[in-house]
């Protein structure tokens, strides 16, 4: 099934990969802070922006439960969009393929699992950043929200640069449709 | 474009953009649509500098010591792998015949760029252009390639009319810094000089295969890190490589402002910073001079290795 969702998230959309996410997020974390709507089951459109003011982005994304039953299961989340880079104001596209596995339930979640928010350009010569990250959602749900953490680590690939490293972390709020 | 400021060809390529010429509500709506158009290129722009040092024709410009040129401070943000903002400082000479040679600067770990002006100044008043870009949390090691990035930012300005793109160039680091420069020249053959200042390459940096360029260690004599370390890793080199013990320095003289945390785990200075810090450059200058600048007696003088206040290759 195909849903629409509207975020804001980040150059890294991450406020969409909350696991069990069925409406509404708002993360607010290093790199990146943003929120995420979510209208269909498994498909929506997220805005971003990183908190650097590096650059602002609109992905459109989509989520597919690959194995499992009830609260245990797999994860794959795919999105593409569009960004501008605030600095030197160049567009650019991104695409993130992101695998979470783990245990979604009604009081709890936690999810683990890799991320690749690659972003790429083709404006003033081609450019494109390769992050490879391990990320990990854990949190309670109370009722409708559902309180999620959030830590990442990993390595941000670069063409011509040598690899640098990423740590991220952050807190988010979803409310259930 | 004088001084290297923004001009509206930078702005808006080659488009013109002219001021409306009637007051009419569809031109001024035009005007203020060019003006917001204008706006976002903005931060790519030349800022006003800082002037760090005025020029004084006085100066003797003997190693160690200041030169004639002065030095402007100009701050630059740059893009940096796609989506990021980073933020680079560059110290240019003021005065004299442009362009010159590049000097790279790493600063150290939890250190900021600031705390070297008195190191870039000093430099940019003797014909170096001084790039040096920040890192998060001030630790050059989580993003490697940002003094890549700074550079080639750099070089798209038109500020860069001042730097001598084919003259070789210097890449040079202090503690941490130190690390990251080591990495840095083994991999870009642009940069002929590696300066360690209070440094040594890390062992995982494979140093041993370059066998052209120049390096020199300088290491403070009370300097609180590994000096055993710091002089076997010169030997690691198979390329011209020099070590200077400066008398009575210790790690963070290189830097300003240095907090009672950091001396509680340095050495104990034994001579003032004002007095170590000319030791230091004396040597730093005359290797800089004989490498970038290609200066014979420069480089006679780094062959006797008669430093006052250092013992060379001990």
């Amino acid at each position: 099934m195909i849903a629409l969702a509207m975020a804001l998230a980040f150059a890294d959309p991450v406020a969409h990969r909350e696991p069990g996410l069925d409406g509404y997020a708002v993360h607010i974390g290093t790199p990146e802070a943003g929120a995420a709507v979510w209208f269909l089951d498994d498909f929506g459109l997220a805005v971003g922006l990183r908190n650097d003011l590096g650059a602002v982005e609109l992905s459109a994304v989509e989520r597919r439960q690959l194995t499992g039953e009830g609260a245990w299961g797999l994860d794959l989340h795919g999105a593409f969009g569009a960004g501008i880079g605030l600095v030197r104001p160049w567009p650019y596209l991104t695409t993130t393929l992101a695998l979470h596995g783990g245990f979604r339930g009604d009081k709890f979640a936690w999810t683990i699992g890799p991320a690749a928010p690659i972003a790429y350009t083709f404006v003033g010569g081609w450019r494109a950043r390769f992050p490879l990250l391990v990320e990990t959602f854990i949190g309670p749900r109370i009722g409708k929200v559902r309180l999620m953490a959030r830590g990442a680590a990993g390595t941000v690939l670069s063409p011509g640069l040598a690899p640098s490293f990423a740590a991220q972390a952050g807190l988010s709020v979803t409310i259930r449709r | 474009m004088a001084n290297g400021h923004c001009d509206r060809a930078e702005l808006i390529g080659d488009t013109e953009f002219a001021r409306p010429s009637r007051p009419h509500l569809r031109s001024a709506i035009r005007g203020r649509m060019r003006f917001l158009l204008l706006l976002a290129p903005l931060a790519a722009c030349t800022p006003l500098p800082t002037e760090l040092l005025a020029e004084d024709a006085s100066a003797s410009g003997a190693d160690g010591e200041r030169g004639p040129l002065g030095a402007d401070l100009y701050t630059f943000m740059a893009q940096a792998r796609v989506t990021e903002r980073m933020h680079y400082e560059v110290v240019v000479p003021v005065g004299g015949e442009a362009p010159y040679p590049l000097v790279t600067m790493v600063h150290g770990g939890f250190v900021d760029t600031e705390r070297y002006r008195w190191l870039t100044a000093h430099l940019a008043s003797r014909g170096y252009v001084v790039v040096a870009a920040e890192h998060p949390a001030n630790l050059a090691i989580t993003q490697i390639g940002n003094s890549e990035v700074a550079l080639s930012d750099f070089e798209r300005r038109p500020l860069a009319d001042r730097l001598d793109a084919d003259a070789p160039a210097a890449v040079m680091g202090h503690s941490l810094g130190g690390v990251i420069a080591a990495m840095t020249w083994n991999t870009d053959g642009r940069y002929a000089g590696l300066g360690l200042l209070a440094s040594f390459p890390a062992a995982g940096t494979a140093v041993e295969t370059r066998s052209d360029g120049s390096v020199l260690s300088l290491w403070g004599s009370e300097d609180g890190g590994d000096e055993e370390e710091a002089m076997h890793a010169v030997e690691r080199f198979d390329t011209d490589a020099n070590f200077a013990r400066i008398d009575g320095m210790n790690h963070y003289a290189w830097t300003d402002d240095a907090s009672a945390s950091e001396l509680g785990r340095d050495g104990v200075a034994t001579r003032p910073d004002d007095e170590t810090r000319p030791d230091a450059l004396r040597v730093l200058d005359t290797w800089l001079d004989a490498v970038l600048y290609e200066d014979a007696g420069a480089a006679s003088a780094l062959s006797a290795g008669q430093f006052a206040n250092v013992e060379w290759n001990p």
